[in-house]
């Protein structure tokens, strides 16, 4: 095989695989990029079994073929040289010969035999914009357990039906929910599949180096879940397992509600969770006359309040929450107020952005704490 | 197809009929405990088992861990600082939907990080077809926390996943892991399952090796007959030593040159010694022929020196120092109380 390529192309190709390629020693064929040149473009794989990339750019082929290449060396390498064409050639002992101007390297490759084969894409389920996705993947991804016994937790759920999409993601302790707003092109039928952590990490990666408004196919098949976007195919394993119904945790109605402004809020969880138990990171709230007051102690070093004013008239309310739970949600969320709709000591909070735009929703829930 | 994938497989005629009938009639039990003496096929049969499900044997039989290249990465693994092994856990998966753990580092135990690997990887789904299998080869190898993190994935593994454990003697695991798995006891092999294994592999000097195999196949061909030769004139040098055939000082030189082997482990050296002193019970009793038949003078001489209670006592004495190798003692230091206390009798 032999091609030549931009420079600028293939570190930017590259840097996309470093985030799948195996980084451990045991299984060799994982750390290497599966590099296939054929008409006038390369095509770069990368797995770590779990989950694969494959992106290609334009290149020069002077004899198609294929090989593998050690991925994060050749990157390495190759973000050193010089501006300018890259040209590469693996020979039938599949060692790699790179050369740029007056460099030369070479780098021992493996057969691309070993290589896991990957599936193929099916036909497209839906046609997303990739700020969307990036957008539903951030207001949940932090909601998913680390709690590894809890497989069917470890990811979150997607959920297409006809007109819109969802992503619920949920530790048993607190719960995400973001539908989109507007019109997804392409979805003909319900569909539903659980999506690791990792592939909504990697997922995210793609988003930042692309256009809000570039379109992601969207496609699944019995065991995996595949988004393209543009030349670029990331493709994960399913999560297997039963998700929670989590329509019925969602509260049909809660007893009272109030405006808050976020950063007000979460600034003053932030001070007062300094005095919260280290490891229930408990405090409270307490929605009073004309304020709402967060409130936390540890006897032995101290203790904490700070309140915000809001506007409520109802009778006052106490409730423990765990301190990070309630951050995650103001970290993620946009917009300068939000809505806190709470019930009684013993049922759940809820947290919602005040206005949604365009139709979508946002819905946050958290148990409450015995204190 | 099923008997093709099954049928170089010598001896245990049952347990390769289970398997057989367990894919034959598609009921195939998520959790599975193939026990039995070291070489008797457990591995290897759990490879072949798990080709049949999801194809591929060649890629399959790349995770052998006797084999060379497998054998390195786990050697080498020895020598990383144990914060290192734990960062990256050890698993071969020449086959997407195969995966072997092996245990690891210097003491060759299964970790805590493996089985955490373990668990994560369990709830992803197969890159094709039906299952994925995961062999955990040498389940006794796992300390008590490591197995006790399993028993939530081995009562409800999730529906695609086939969970295959090894072990020498089942009767050394946790009863909790014991009682979650479908038990397939392996046994040794019959002489003419032996003899027909080394024709079929050609092995060289195949009567030697099968003696000292005991119907073991991965034994007999493993065993690298020079080094055996180099450890058993050391361990016979120490049964002369203690049975008062020698002098003390005829078993220092051995000593030097063990201590000096500082990559050999001490196991490799004990191995040796229970047979020899199998061998020397043999003598005693004029069974014939001996497993080491080639050093019969050597034995003979030891045997006609010791009685049943030395021999029972110096077994004792090995045994005890199989259980302290995990606590990583001094080889020539153990080896030279082993000689002073059995000459004290």
């Amino acid at each position: 095989m032999e091609f030549t390529v931009s420079r600028a192309d293939l570190v930017r190709e590259l840097n996309l695989s470093q985030g799948v390629v195996e980084k451990k020693t045991t299984i060799p064929i994982l750390s290497n990029v599966l590099v296939e040149a054929e008409g006038d473009r390369i095509v770069l794989t990368a797995t770590d079994l779990e989950l694969g990339i494959r992106c290609s750019c334009p290149a020069r082929v002077k004899k198609a073929g294929a090989g593998t290449i050690p991925a994060k060396r050749l990157l390495d390498y190759v973000r050193l040289l010089p501006e300018g064409d890259v040209q590469v050639k693996i020979a039938d002992n599949h060692w790699a010969n790179i050369t740029c101007g007056r460099s030369k390297t070479r780098i021992a490759g493996m057969s691309r035999d070993s290589f896991p084969e990957l599936p193929e894409m099916p036909a497209v389920l839906a046609e997303i914009p990739i700020g969307v996705v990036a957008q539903m993947i951030g207001k949940t991804v932090f909601a998913i357990s680390n709690e590894e016994s809890r497989f069917t937790l470890s990811g979150a759920l997607l959920v297409l039906r006809k007109g819109g999409l969802a992503m619920v993601a949920t530790d048993g302790h607190r719960l995400a929910m973001v539908e989109s707003g507007g019109e997804i092109a392409g979805i003909t039928a319900a569909y539903r599949a659980l999506l690791p952590r990792k592939a909504m990490m990697e997922l995210q990666k793609l988003a930042n180096d692309a256009d809000p408004a570039a379109i992601v196919q969207f496609s699944g098949d019995e065991n995996h879940l595949f988004f393209k976007l543009g030349d670029r195919l990331l493709l994960s394993r399913k999560l297997t397992g039963n998700f929670p119904d989590y329509e019925r945790v969602l509260p049909k109605e809660h007893g009272a509600s109030v405006g808050l402004n976020r950063e007000d809020l979460r600034a003053a969880i932030e001070r007062v969770s300094q005095f919260s138990d280290e490891r229930s990171r408990a405090i409270r709230v307490r929605v009073g006359d004309g304020e709402v007051k967060v409130h936390s102690s540890v006897s032995d070093t101290g203790e904490s309040e700070d309140s915000i004013p809001a506007e409520y008239k109802g009778a006052p309310v106490e409730i423990g929450f765990n301190a990070q739970y309630m951050v995650d949600f103001l970290r993620a969320v946009d917009g300068e107020t939000i809505t806190f709709l709470f019930k009684d000591p013993h049922s759940a909070g809820e947290l919602q952005p005040t206005a949604t735009d365009k139709g979508g929703s946002y819905r946050y829930v958290i148990m409450p704490m015995r204190i | 197809m099923v008997r093709w994938e099954l049928e170089n497989f010598f001896g245990n005629a049952a347990v390769v009929e289970t398997l057989t009938e367990m894919i034959r009639g598609q009921r195939i039990p998520q959790t599975l405990l193939l026990s039995g003496p070291e070489g008797v096929g457990k591995a290897t049969l759990a490879r072949r088992f798990g080709a049949l499900l999801l194809g591929h044997p060649e890629r399959i039989e790349q995770d052998d861990l006797s084999l060379e290249s497998n054998a390195a990465i786990m050697a080498d693994r020895e020598k990383w600082p144990s914060d290192k092994r734990n960062e990256d856990p050890l698993f071969f998966s020449s086959h997407p939907d195969f995966v072997t753990f092996p245990p690891d580092g210097p003491l060759r135990q299964l970790t805590i990080p493996q089985m955490r690997l373990l668990k994560e990887r369990a709830s992803l789904k197969p890159l094709s077809g039906a299952w994925r299998v995961f062999l955990i080869d040498g389940i006794d190898r796992a300390n008590e926390q490591a197995a006790n993190s399993l028993l939530k994935t081995l009562e409800e593994p999730p529906p695609h996943l086939i969970l295959i454990m090894t072990a020498r003697n089942p009767f050394d695991l946790l009863p909790t892991i014991r009682s979650r798995a479908v038990p397939l006891p392996l046994g040794r092999l019959t002489e003419g399952d032996m003899r027909a294994f080394a024709r079929a592999r050609a092995l060289d000097e195949a009567e030697r090796r099968l003696r000292l195999a005991e119907g073991s196949p991965g034994v007999a061909v493993a065993l690298d007959l020079e080094a055996y030769g180099r450890r058993r004139e050391a361990m016979l040098a120490l049964l002369r030593v203690a049975s008062g055939v020698d002098p003390f000082g005829a078993w220092m030189k051995h000593a030097d040159s063990i201590a000096a082997r500082r990559t050999e482990k001490l196991d490799s050296y004990l191995d040796v010694l229970y047979i020899l002193l199998e061998d020397v019970l043999r003598a005693t009793n004029g069974i014939a022929p001996l497993r080491n038949e080639d050093a019969r003078t050597h034995i003979q001489a030891v045997a006609e020196r010791v009685s049943f209670d030395w021999l029972r006592a110096a077994v004792a004495r090995v045994d005890e120092l199989m259980d302290l190798l995990r606590r990583n003692i001094q080889k020539s230091l153990a080896l030279d109380a082993f000689a002073a206390a059995l000459r004290a009798r």
